[in-house]
C-alpha cells in the first residue's frame, strides 16, 4: 500500500527523532523510536475535553451537551461487543488507562510484548463505539462514586473553588466529570453526537513510542484505522464571552484538613488558542512564577522566615479555550493574613526576583528539566500530543527556552499578576 | 551473567566495608539517578529518624539554608535532591536521592555527576552545625512541619483508612509505627539530642548506594569512593525478619467522619516473603484477586455490583500482609464486605477462570519486563530483595511465575488469614 510521506523531526542535543504522517482519513500519526526499551507505549487522543460543551455537530447543527459528557464518553467507550476493553488489554498482558482533561481525551496502553495485538485493540475500541442503554446506566453509578470521591479531596475542592471564583461564564469553571445532576441527562444519543464530531480522524492524534520498526508501524495503522465519515461544515467550538473581571474575589470551604490550604489565582482573557506565541507565553509565565514564588526566591524566604508558609509554595499557569489563569498555593497557619502578604510581596519583590543572575540560573533549571523528561516514554507521547494540539512541536521548546530574554519577563508578569484580577480560595480546617 | 544467562541488572561493588554500590549502566536515561539508603530498625527512635532527613535538607556547612541549596541546584541544571524515610517491613530506612541530567546532553558541560555526588554527600553527612547541635531554628520549624504532615494524613481518606487499619491490625507490633513518626513524641525532641541520634545512626548504619544511567561503572565506583570516603564506626546489623503472627478471629473497627464516600479496608496476614517457595503464587493470587481491572474485586465490586469506583488489593511483602480496599456508600457496607471476602474464598477453593489466570500471568510478566525501564522502581525492588538476602532477578522471577499452578495459588490463598476490618464512614 502507498503510505503518505513521513516527515522527520529531530533534535541533535537530545539525540531524539520523531516521524509523523497524516493518513488520507485525516488522522495524524507520530512515532518516536526508542531502541533498547522494553516498554512500548501508545496514546490515542482527541481534541475533546470538558470545556467543549457547545459546538457544531457532524450535520452542521448547533449542539449544547450536558456537562461532564467528554469524561462520560471516555468511560463508555471501553464497552465493546467483545467485552470491556480493559479486560481485553489484560488478556494481552498490557496495562491501559484513559483520561479526560479540560481540552483533551486520551486512551493509552503500555506493553512489552504482543504490541501489535494491543495497538489493534486500542485503534478498534476507540474507533468503533457501541453505546448501549444498560451500559450507560451502569457507568452512571460508577461515575457518581468517582465524583463523590473528588468531593472529599481537599486539593481538588480548592482548585475547583478557585476556578469557579475566577470565571463566571467560561466552562473551565465546571468540574471535568460534571455533577451528579448533569450526568443524569446523558444518554446514548448525546454520546453519539459528541462522538461523531470529536472522534472524527481529522480531530485525533495517535502517538507511538518504543523499540519498533517505523515502516511496519505506519503500515499497520494505515491498514487498521478507519476512514472518517463525511462531516458537514467545520467543527466550531463556542465559548461564552468571559468578562475580564473575576467573578468572586474570595471563597472558602471547611474540610477535615490538618492545615489550611489556599490558592491565589489571576485571570486572563483573550488568549490565543494555539501557536508559538501561546507556548512562549506559557514558558514565560512558568519561569516568572517560579522566580517569584519558588524556594530560591527572596519572597519565599521572607514568608518562610515569618512562619507564614509551612513548607513550599507551588505555582502553575494554564491556558485553554481562550482564557488562562496563574496560580500560587500552599499550606499556611495564617489563612487570613497570608494571601494579602503574598499580594504585597509580588509588588515589592518583582524587580529583584528578575535579576540577571536569578534569570540565568532559572533558565538552566528549565533546560535541565526539559532534557530529563526525555527519559520518560510517557512524557514524550503526552508532551508531543499536547503541543501538537497547539500547533507546536515539542522539540522546539528547547530553542524557545534558550531564546527567552529577561526583558520580556517583567512586563509579562506585571500584566499577568494584575492585583485587580485576582481571587483567593481557601480550605479551612473544620471546627469542632 | 545469572543462571539464566541474562546480564545482571546491577554491577556490585563494596566500598570501605560498610557501603555497597550497585550500578545499572544503560543507554535509556538522559539523566543519572542516584539513591542512598541509610538503614535502621523500626524501633523507638522512629520519630527522630523521620525528622533527621527533614532537618538535613534545610542546609549544609557550605550551603547553609534552603535558598542557597536551591540556587546551587538550579545552577546544576535543576538537579533534584530528595530525602525521605520509608518503612520496609519492620525496618526503617532513610532514602536520599539525586537526579541530575547527564552532561552528554548539555553541550560544553563537564563534571556534573561529581558535583552532584558531592552535593549528595554534603546533604547526608555534612549538615549545618551550630554549637555542636543542629540549628535550633531548623529543628523547631521541621518539628512543626512534621507534626502538620502527620496530622495531614487525614486529608486523604483512602490512605488514612489504610493507615488506621494497619495501626489496629498490628497494635502490639513494631509495624504499627508510621514511617513519619508519632505526634506525641515530636515535642520532646531537642536539637542536641537529635544531633547525637543522627551521629550515632549515620556513622554505624549499613549504607546502600545505587546509580543508574549512561555511566561507566568503574568511573562511578571511583567517584563514589572519593565522595564518600570518611571514617565510620563499626556497622550495626539489622534485626531479623518479623515472626509470623497467629490470628484467632477477625476484628472490626469503625470510625465516623464527615465524608461523602465511606472507605472499607480489610487487612490480612500471609507471611510469604520474597525468596519463599510460595512467593510467586502470592503475586499471581493478588493479580487474580485485586491487582488490576480484570481482577475479581474490580469485576465484582465495581463492574457487577456498581458499588465503587475503585476496588483493589495489594501485597506488603516484608511484614507479610495483604490489603483489600474500596470506596463505597455507607449503606453498602455489608454487601461490599461480603463480596470482597467471597473473592478470596473463591480463589482458595480453586475458582480461577482461564481468563483470570491468563490475564494475571500475562500482566505480571509484562510488568516484570517493563520494570527494566523504570529505574526508581528497579532500585526499590532490588533494595528489598537484598534485605531478604537475595537480589532482583527479573528473568528468574519470570521463569518461576510461569511454572506456578492453580493449585499452588489456591493453596497460598488458603493460608491467608483475615485479621482486621476497618470501616471509615459518614
Amino acid at each position: 500500500m502507498t503510505l503518505p510521506e513521513l516527515e522527520k523531526l529531530s533534535n541533535l542535543t537530545l539525540k531524539e527523532e520523531v516521524y509523523r504522517a497524516t493518513l488520507p482519513s485525516g488522522l495524524e500519526v507520530s512515532f518516536c523510536p526508542k531502541p533498547g526499551f522494553q516498554k512500548r507505549y501508545a496514546c490515542y487522543s482527541t481534541r475533546f475535553g470538558s470545556i467543549d460543551n457547545e459546538f457544531t455537530g457532524s450535520g452542521g447543527e448547533s449542539l449544547r451537551v450536558p456537562d461532564g459528557i467528554a469524561h462520560f464518553l471516555e468511560h463508555t467507550l471501553f464497552e465493546t461487543p467483545r467485552g470491556n476493553a480493559s479486560d481485553l488489554f489484560a488478556l494481552n498482558g498490557a496495562s491501559n488507562n484513559a483520561s479526560t482533561s479540560f481540552t483533551q481525551t486520551t486512551y493509552l496502553f503500555a506493553a512489552s510484548d504482543r504490541f501489535w495485538d494491543n495497538l489493534g485493540l486500542l485503534i478498534d475500541f476507540v474507533e468503533n463505539p457501541c453505546f448501549q442503554d444498560d451500559k450507560v446506566e451502569k457507568e452512571r453509578g460508577i461515575i457518581e462514586q468517582e465524583i463523590k470521591g473528588y468531593d472529599d479531596s481537599p486539593g481538588w475542592v480548592n482548585y475547583r473553588g478557585l476556578l469557579g471564583n475566577l470565571f463566571s461564564e467560561h466552562p473551565v469553571r465546571i468540574d471535568i466529570a460534571g455533577t451528579v445532576e448533569t450526568i443524569a441527562e446523558i444518554d446514548t444519543a448525546t454520546l453519539q453526537s459528541c462522538y461523531d464530531r470529536f472522534y472524527h480522524p481529522s480531530n485525533m492524534h495517535l502517538f507511538v513510542v518504543g523499540d519498533l520498526d517505523r515502516q511496519e508501524l505506519f503500515e499497520f495503522v494505515a491498514e487498521r484505522s478507519r476512514a472518517g465519515a463525511t462531516l458537514e461544515g467545520e467543527l466550531e467550538r463556542k465559548y461564552p464571552a468571559e468578562p475580564a473581571e473575576v467573578f468572586k474575589a474570595e471563597g472558602e470551604a471547611e474540610m477535615d484538613v490538618a492545615a489550611a490550604k489556599f490558592i491565589l489565582g489571576f485571570k486572563e482573557t483573550g488568549i490565543p488558542l494555539a501557536g508559538e506565541e501561546l507556548v512562549r507565553r506559557e514558558l514565560l509565565s512558568d519561569l516568572g512564577l517560579d522566580l517569584l514564588f519558588g524556594s530560591s526566591s527572596d519572597l519565599f524566604r521572607e514568608l518562610y522566615e515569618k512562619q507564614l508558609v509551612h513548607d513550599e509554595l507551588w505555582s502553575g499557569y494554564d491556558t485553554l479555550g481562550g482564557v488562562a489563569y496563574a496560580m500560587v498555593g500552599g499550606d499556611t497557619s495564617s489563612p487570613d493574613e497570608f494571601p494579602g502578604r503574598l499580594l504585597d510581596g509580588i509588588e515589592s519583590r518583582l524587580g529583584e526576583a528578575l535579576s540577571r543572575d536569578n534569570f540565568e540560573r532559572k533558565k538552566r533549571q528549565f533546560i535541565g528539566d526539559f532534557v530529563r523528561r526525555f527519559s520518560s516514554l510517557e512524557f514524550i507521547a503526552h508532551g508531543f500530543t499536547t503541543y501538537l494540539f497547539r500547533d507546536f512541536d515539542l522539540f522546539s521548546l528547547i530553542d524557545l527556552i534558550n531564546g527567552l530574554e529577561r526583558e520580556m519577563l517583567e512586563e509579562h508578569l506585571r500584566s499577568l499578576l494584575d492585583p485587580d484580577r485576582h481571587s483567593i480560595f481557601k480550605i479551612i480546617p473544620r471546627s469542632g | 551473567m545469572t543462571e539464566n544467562n541474562q546480564p545482571a541488572l546491577f554491577e556490585r561493588f563494596e566500598l570501605d566495608g560498610s557501603m555497597s554500590l550497585s550500578v545499572n549502566s544503560n543507554r535509556k536515561l538522559k539523566n543519572i539517578i542516584v539513591k542512598m539508603f541509610v538503614l535502621a530498625d523500626l524501633d523507638e527512635g522512629y520519630t527522630s529518624r523521620s525528622l533527621v532527613p527533614m532537618v538535613l535538607r534545610r542546609g549544609t556547612t557550605r550551603l547553609p539554608d534552603m535558598q542557597a541549596l536551591r540556587r546551587y541546584r538550579e545552577s546544576l541544571y535543576g538537579c533534584i535532591l530528595g530525602s525521605s524515610t520509608i518503612k520496609v517491613g519492620e525496618w526503617h530506612t532513610a532514602v536520599f536521592s539525586l537526579d541530575i541530567v547527564n552532561e552528554a546532553f548539555l553541550p560544553g558541560e563537564e563534571s556534573l555527576l561529581e558535583k552532584g555526588l558531592e552535593l549528595l554527600r554534603e546533604l547526608i553527612f555534612d549538615p549545618l552545625v551550630e554549637d555542636g547541635a543542629f540549628s535550633a531554628d531548623y529543628v523547631a520549624r521541621e518539628k512543626e512541619l512534621l507534626a502538620t504532615n502527620i496530622r495531614s494524613n487525614i486529608d486523604n481518606k483512602d490512605e488514612y483508612a489504610v493507615l488506621r487499619c494497619t495501626e489496629e491490625m498490628c497494635a502490639g507490633e513494631p509495624y504499627r509505627r508510621h514511617e513519619m513518626g508519632s505526634l506525641d513524641e515530636i515535642d520532646g525532641i531537642e536539637p542536641g539530642a537529635l544531633m547525637d541520634f543522627y551521629r550515632d545512626w549515620s556513622s554505624s548504619a549499613p549504607l546502600a548506594l545505587y546509580v543508574c544511567g549512561d555511566v561507566d561503572p568503574d568511573q562511578v565506583r571511583e567517584m563514589a569512593a572519593a565522595a564518600f570516603s570518611f571514617e565510620r564506626s563499626e556497622t550495626k546489623s539489622l534485626s531479623a525478619l518479623p515472626a509470623a503472627v497467629e490470628v484467632s478471629q477477625a476484628r472490626e473497627v469503625r470510625e465516623q467522619f464527615e465524608v461523602n464516600q465511606a472507605k472499607l479496608v480489610l487487612g490480612f496476614r500471609h507471611g510469604i516473603r520474597p525468596g519463599d517457595d510460595a512467593y510467586e503464587a502470592l503475586l499471581l493470587l493478588n493479580a487474580i484477586l485485586g491487582g488490576f481491572s480484570h481482577s475479581k474485586l474490580f469485576q465484582n465490586v465495581r463492574e457487577k455490583a456498581s458499588l465503587a469506583y475503585s476496588a483493589r488489593s495489594w501485597v506488603e511483602r516484608t511484614k507479610g500482609l495483604l490489603y483489600m480496599s474500596c470506596g463505597i456508600a455507607t449503606e453498602n457496607y455489608e454487601q461490599a464486605l461480603e463480596i470482597s471476602l467471597a473473592q478470596l474464598e473463591a480463589i482458595s477453593e480453586g475458582e480461577i477462570s482461564d481468563r483470570e489466570f491468563d490475564a494475571s500471568l500475562k500482566t505480571i510478566l509484562n510488568q516484570n519486563r517493563m520494570l527494566e525501564d523504570n529505574f526508581p522502581a528497579l532500585v526499590a525492588s532490588d533494595f528489598i530483595w537484598r534485605l531478604h538476602g537475595g537480589e532482583l532477578d527479573l528473568a528468574g522471577l519470570r521463569e518461576r511465575l510461569e511454572r506456578v499452578s492453580r493449585d499452588e495459588i489456591a493453596a497460598a490463598a488458603a493460608t491467608i488469614r483475615h485479621d482486621t476490618t476497618y470501616f471509615l464512614h459518614s
